[in-house]
């Protein structure tokens, strides 16, 4: 076949990388073959108007433009696309928690208290002082920074928060390694705390050998708390307003 | 959709200009999830597909120039080539599924009052329908299937030396019909 039969198996992307290159060289100096493929890119590509409307998911946009401006760092894992169905649960109805949370403040504290020693080590687990954790004082978690989620006792695993910013907003990039792997329809959720009462911030579940990832873009409210814990939990399932399974990994902000 | 805008917005991209990133991505999110959902039936690679593009833009790996003709249609191709990719490394088959061309061949297609691109539809419709039946499918198997030329030219029972010359001839007729605004002009 001579090179300029191959311009459509070159359009289709169909070519072995080796003929792929030897066409490319080719089609610097065939006119003719430019100019088909150009007319091949620009009428075929408006008959991409037929396509019939498919709504994206709500929470789309989010995600990838926080991915793509994630890129300029070089530093995170971008979320695998699999894992953004519980994401996208756990995130939907994040509008409506924050008054559900209040409400159940007491029911959570003692869902956490029973798995959560960091919480209430040197502190009365009655009190509302965001007091608790080992961080002289509290910040918002405007800067920038990266910490080392610690394993409870018995539990394997480790994963990493980092806080980077992205225009005006600040997202939370977790990456786990070598957790359990999840069942059915177990997610590794994520948890703000504040006081007693724990606020989800993504999910995310384990590729095969443990490892999962999940970037969370924090609203401009959830930015200006004073956070004490970031908490991951293993939830017998996604979407739990309140943590329903216990903690994996936790640290103190 | 006007192409000059898409231009401008592209430009001030390259500036790193993260409000134009956004802003074409909220002109193109929908049409371009569409395409690739219709072309691999699948929502995670349609959202991957749409995510890698605006990398491409972001990282300024797809370069776009007057010379590749319309902003939009260089923007259909690199989403197309980027689903081909993600579903090639997915080791996915068939790439595409075949009934996404068969509104066309409906003789009373209801366009969508709705539809974001409904006037693009429109006129995209009218050139197809000038298409004979032969053409509709060879342009089908191309653009919606993704088929090499040997696989074309075995669906359409031709030789393999005939495939170009059919494409471009049904082309040439598209080009016509779709009028001037396959010739890079905007297009509002």
């Amino acid at each position: 076949m001579s090179m300029c039969n191959k311009l459509i198996d070159y359009y289709n992307d169909q070519l072995t990388s080796h003929e792929k290159k030897e066409f490319e060289m080719h089609l610097k100096n065939c006119q003719s073959c430019q100019e088909e493929l150009r007319e091949l890119e620009e009428v075929l590509g408006d008959l991409t108007y037929l396509t019939p409307e498919q709504s994206p998911p709500p929470e789309m946009k989010q995600r990838i433009l926080a991915n793509v401006f994630e890129e300029d760092q070089g530093e995170t894992k971008r979320e695998p696309i699999a894992l953004k169905n519980e994401k996208q649960h756990a995130e939907s109805k994040k509008s409506n928690k924050k008054s559900i949370i209040i409400g159940l403040a007491a029911a959570l504290l003692l869902s956490l208290a029973g798995n959560s020693y960091f919480l209430l080590k040197d502190e009365d687990k009655g009190k509302q002082e965001p007091n608790v954790s080992v961080a002289p004082q509290n910040e918002p978690l405007t800067s920038e920074k990266t910490m080392k989620l610690q394993a409870e006792p018995n539990v394997s695993g480790e994963a990493t928060a980092s806080l980077t910013k992205k225009g005006g907003n600040l997202n939370v990039v977790i990456q786990a390694n070598n957790l359990k792997n999840v069942k059915g329809n177990e997610v590794y959720q994520v948890w703000l705390i504040k006081g007693d009462k724990p606020h989800p911030a993504g999910a995310f579940v384990t590729d095969k050998n443990g490892n999962g990832t999940v970037v969370y873009t924090m609203s401009q409210k959830e930015q200006t708390e004073k956070w004490d814990v970031m908490a991951i939990t293993l939830e017998p399932n996604a979407n739990n307003k309140t943590p329903k399974g216990n903690i994996v990994l936790s640290s103190a902000l | 959709m006007k192409e000059q805008n898409d231009v401008v917005l592209y430009n001030r991209i390259k500036e790193r200009d993260k409000k134009a990133l956004e802003l074409l991505y909220d002109k193109y999110e929908r049409i371009l999830y569409s395409f690739v959902y219709r072309l691999t039936n699948s929502s995670d690679i349609a959202e991957e597909a749409v995510q890698e593009v605006f990398i491409k833009l972001w990282r300024g790996k797809g370069v776009y120039s007057d010379g590749k003709g319309k902003f939009s249609s260089w923007l259909f191709t690199i989403t197309r080539n980027t689903a081909i990719d993600i579903v090639r490394k997915r080791k996915t088959d068939p790439i595409f599924s075949e009934e996404i061309f068969d509104f066309i061949e409906d003789d009373h297609p209801q366009i969508d009052e709705q539809l974001q691109w409904k006037e693009e539809q429109q006129r995209v419709r009218h050139a197809v329908s000038k298409l004979s039946e032969d053409q509709k499918k060879i342009i089908q198997s191309v653009y919606f299937k993704g088929l090499t030329q040997q696989k074309v030219a075995e669906e359409q029972q031709i030789p393999l030396g005939t495939v170009k010359g059919r494409v471009r001839l049904a082309l040439r007729k598209l080009k016509t019909y779709l009028g001037t605004d396959a010739e890079g002009r905007a297009d509002s």
